[in-house]
């Protein structure tokens, strides 16, 4: 597939076999040269579907960091301030 | 909590013996969103746990290179992709196999348009390119901004930007809802449906 000149609206229109999936949102199109890492080749997300992957993402970090710690980290912490401390005295 | 005898054997400059306090504080307050990066970036709890304590020990010793005011998280964020990255990777498989690292497999619920199965997601994530992971749960869930991602990994903010909707593109293909037609009522709804005699516009659902 050509990276030059596509219209990221016509890839997703050739890719996708229902039209009502077109993305919500179209965009002008770079040139691309002043960065390699553009994103015209990608067709954009459509916004329901970013959204329920943000919120699954979410869901997914929030669930681990609400999780009560481990003891072995303050563990970890307080043997260390010990150690720092006999060395101090 | 450190007892009386311990304060008189410290440095006798309560200003550094402040520093002290605050930096293992600090510290502490960091460790769930260590212990949620690193169970992003290796698909496993057990893994991410001993990923986050050699990053505590190496941040400890390292103490001196922290500027007090700075981003906390970013600096333990970069110590811990640097360890992963150098130690952690060759161990494992580059795909991870999630089933049964985490312990609960809930949906995502509360949302009209679509839930998405939480072990799902884990599993999408996990095959992912590492690169595209780690982005994607940078910017989408830790609360780090596109600069201070692109800081943390080395590269620029558009590499970041290409990451993330790469990944993002991604995640979506493998979970097969790349157009909101395809986000439809979560697992346990579907099963309802198709286990009853649900009848659509005078259509009846075979089972």
């Amino acid at each position: 597939m050509a990276s030059d000149g596509w219209n990221p609206n016509i890839v997703a229109l050739l890719m996708s076999p229902d039209r009502k999936a077109l993305p919500m949102t179209s965009r002008p199109t770079q040139s691309g040269f002043a960065d390699s890492h553009t994103d015209d080749d990608l067709p954009q997300l459509d916004p329901k579907v970013q959204g329920a992957i943000g919120r699954a993402l979410q869901a997914h970090y929030d669930e681990i960091t609400n999780a009560p710690l481990p003891d072995r980290f303050l563990a970890l912490l307080a043997e260390l301030e010990a150690k720092e401390q006999r060395h101090d005295g | 909590m450190m007892d009386d005898d311990a304060v008189a054997e410290v440095s006798a400059d309560p200003r550094a013996l402040r520093e002290q306090i605050s930096f293992r504080e600090l510290l502490i307050a960091e460790i769930p969103n260590l212990r949620g990066f690193a169970a992003s970036l290796s698909g496993s709890i057990q893994q991410a746990d001993d990923l986050v304590q050699d990053t505590l020990l190496k941040a400890w010793g390292n103490s001196a290179s922290f500027q007090a005011g700075t981003n906390m998280r970013a600096w333990l964020f970069t110590i811990l992709r640097n360890t992963y990255f150098s130690l952690y990777r060759k161990r494992g498989r580059e795909v991870q196999d999630t089933d049964g690292v985490f312990s609960s497999k809930v949906a995502v619920a509360g949302e009209q348009d679509g839930a998405i199965d939480l072990a799902d997601l884990r599993t999408a994530l996990a095959k992912l390119p590492e690169e595209q992971r780690e982005a994607v749960v940078m910017i989408g869930a830790t609360g780090l901004s596109y600069e201070e991602a692109a800081d943390i990994i080395g590269v620029a903010i558009g590499t970041v930007k290409s990451r993330v909707n790469r990944g993002r593109a991604k995640l979506a293909e493998l979970l097969g809802i790349q157009s909101a037609d395809d986000l439809g009522p979560g697992r346990e709804t579907r099963a309802v449906l198709q286990g009853g005699s649900v009848t659509v516009t005078g259509l009846s659902q075979v089972s």
